[in-house]
């Protein structure tokens, strides 16, 4: 199987392309497995790139994480130990008062894309959830979506959690999604904002390597 | 339809519908007001003011109407968006689930993304609309088991929303004298696929994965829904809203450029010339931005479009598309946590920098209790009326 | 459709067509005529049912 082909064709979000070249991977070994996986995260990057320029959009977005979950999928099961150590993990929801998932989904895609272990936690998720979760799995980094200016109060409410919790200092919090601004992130106490899922992911990727 | 006095409309009530219709109809056209005109944009946050939670508002139609009064009474916008008719849950609720659904908890109205129209049903809705919606669509959207008695007490609840909805659209304009924002609808095919049928997430998917069919329900919508509905809300007459139609921009917001120029700005551009050719104005409910497609909005001629612009900076807006009148631009986050000063000099220097071509308005449909406080709204109402251009 | 077909109200709604629709509309008997029936149900089912 052609690596090459298959990158391009995640950045074109040429499905039946993918398909066709994942097909031909049954056949191959671990090694392989693992090279198609690194291709498909290779084409999510093109993905992210084309999104950051302006040719992709929000649909293209839903279409690439469709896309990338199928071809993991397939590949996955064909790795058998050649699994690539990831970058980090972290912790991603939509918090309490807010149901909406498509922009949580999506950068969860993009993040598992670009090598990073996202634990989602669901929607509708109350602080003390949230607090518990991060203390159970350790995780560094914690991503909070809300579409609903509702949701502005309950990622200021978790914030106050940690921090009551004791563990502020240890996790670095991003906050994303339609109702955030620059100044509901400071109004929140949160160390980072983005509406775009691929620079979200890069402040992520570089809190995660210690940037 | 009947002129204002016919339709029981008193003289002060006359008077200020007059005043107020004209306001609108200078803003669209860019010429010069002596204030200017305020659109309220609040739906389920008047409920929160009022003193009521979402549930006992939108059951009760007498709780709602004390919302609206009191909502109109102590605020006194020139138009309307909602005049509590935004949810009506009584009915979708007789016959089944509905999208929209209380959170109680948080007393919120929540929507669901949810689809009703399956990727391999476009060509049964194509050849067959009518018996799709009542043998597949109605069917998924009702409760399992739903019987006769239950439908015929839907369709009541149905008409009686129907006549609640007339009681406050005459509410308004024969006892406070203020407008609603538009008499007509205009529909984009798509918009009736992303909001309803399909869903933001299949929508987004069929875009790529079945893109001759969706193409080929858009244009099938088009001609048989959105064209007749466009030319019947072009013989209205419009004296007592701020617009004559009105078209939701909503599924705009997860295209690419090539995406809304084959899928979406043919069909919005069709909707815009034909009301333009017949002297009619347009209100533009836009979500998300529409800077992002400005290119296409460059031509369309000065006094047509009027917009609700919701995360488009609206200073840029105007340097961008100095052809489009708007309302929008006053921050949530300023009138729901700043202080009474801060939103007035914020609205102070919208007025003062947008002035021609522009009305008063929020930066967001207002839904939650934190979207605004009430000092803040008064203070900023109150200044927003007697401040001189 | 014949009108002399007894519907009752704990009967389930039938999501044939054209049979089970104008059934459904038959019944909605506080409705003037058939035809405003039509309208109204098809309103119902194709624009409050999609909210």
């Amino acid at each position: 199987m052609n690596t090459e082909e298959l990158k391009m064709a995640i950045g074109d979000l040429d499905e039946d392309k993918v398909q066709a070249l994942l097909e031909e991977l049954s056949e191959s070994g671990a090694q392989t497995a693992a090279a198609a996986l690194s291709a498909c995260q290779e084409g999510m990057e093109i993905v992210g790139a084309k999104y950051e320029s302006g040719e992709y959009f929000v649909a293209d977005l839903i279409f690439a994480g469709d896309l990338m979950s199928d071809a993991a999928a397939v590949i996955k099961p064909l790795l058998a130990g050649e699994a690539q150590e990831p970058i980090g993990k972290m912790a991603i929801c939509t918090v309490k008062g807010d149901i909406h998932d498509i922009g949580k989904n999506i950068v969860k895609a993009l993040l598992e894309a670009s090598g990073i272990e996202a634990i989602d936690l669901g929607v509708d998720v109350s602080p003390d959830s949230i607090v518990e979760s991060v203390k159970k799995s350790g995780v560094k980094v914690l991503a909070l979506s809300g579409v609903l200016t509702l949701a502005i109060d309950t990622m200021k409410q978790t914030i106050s959690a940690l921090d009551a919790a004791g563990l502020r200092s240890e996790v670095k919090v991003i906050i994303g999604g339609a109702a955030v601004t620059a100044e509901y992130c400071a109004y929140v106490g949160a160390d980072a904002w983005s509406l775009s899922a691929a620079e979200g992911i890069n402040i992520c990727r570089n809190w995660l390597k210690g940037v | 339809m009947p002129k204002l006095a016919e339709r029981g409309i008193g003289m002060d009530a006359q008077k200020k519908l007059l005043e107020r219709k004209e306001l609108f109809d200078n803003a669209i056209a860019f010429k010069r007001n002596k204030r200017v005109p305020m659109l309220s944009n609040f739906f389920t946050w008047k409920i929160y003011d009022a003193g009521y939670t979402a549930k006992e508002a939108i059951y009760d139609y007498a709780v709602m109407e004390d919302v609206v009064r009191q909502f109109i009474e102590r605020y006194q916008f020139d138009a309307y968006f909602d005049l509590g008719t935004r949810n009506p849950m009584r009915v979708t609720n007789a016959f089944g689930a509905g999208r929209h659904y209380i959170d109680e908890e948080n007393d919120t109205v929540l929507v669901d993304d949810h689809t009703i129209l399956l990727r391999d049903e476009y060509s049964e809705y194509i050849t067959g609309k009518n018996e799709w919606y009542w043998s597949k669509g109605f069917k998924r959207t009702a409760k399992p088991g739903l019987t006769i008695g239950e439908l015929k007490n839907a369709v009541q609840e149905f008409l009686v929303f129907g006549q609640f909805s007339e009681k406050m659209s005459s509410m308004l304009s024969s006892e406070y004298g203020a407008l609603r924002t538009a008499s007509g609808y205009a529909m984009v095919p798509f918009e009736n696929l992303f909001l309803t049928l399909r869903g933001m997430r299949e929508a987004s998917l069929d875009l790529r994965k079945s893109k001759a069919e969706i193409k080929e329900c858009m244009d099938f919508m088009f001609e048989t829904e959105s064209l007749p509905m466009l030319e019947q809300s072009l013989a209205l007459e419009s004296n007592d809203t701020a617009a004559d139609i009105s078209c939701a921009f909503l599924g705009h917001s997860v295209l690419n450029t090539s995406q809304f120029e084959e899928f979406y700005w043919p069909y919005l551009k069709a909707i815009i010339d034909k009301a333009s050719a017949a002297h009619k104005t347009i209100f533009i409910m836009c979500e998300a931005t529409m800077l992002r497609f400005a290119e296409f909005f460059e031509d369309v001629p000065k006094g047509v479009l009027f917009v609700q612009l919701e995360q488009d900076d609206v200073f840029e807006f105007r340097k961008r598309l100095p052809n489009i009148a708007f309302t929008g631009g006053m921050p949530t986050n300023l009138l729901g946590f700043g202080t009474p000063e801060e939103c007035i000099e914020y609205a102070k220097r919208l007025i003062g920098e947008l002035g021609d071509g522009y009305a008063f308005g929020t930066d967001k449909m207002m839904s939650y209790r934190n979207d605004a406080k009430r000092e803040n709204l008064i203070a900023v109402c109150d200044f927003v009326r007697e401040y001189q251009i | 459709m014949d009108d002399n077909m007894h519907i009752n109200d704990s009967d389930e709604v039938d999501f044939s067509y054209p049979e089970g629709f104008e059934k459904a509309a038959k019944s909605l008997d506080f409705l003037p005529d058939d035809e405003t029936r039509r309208q109204i149900l098809l309103a119902l089912v194709t624009g409050m049912a999609m909210q």
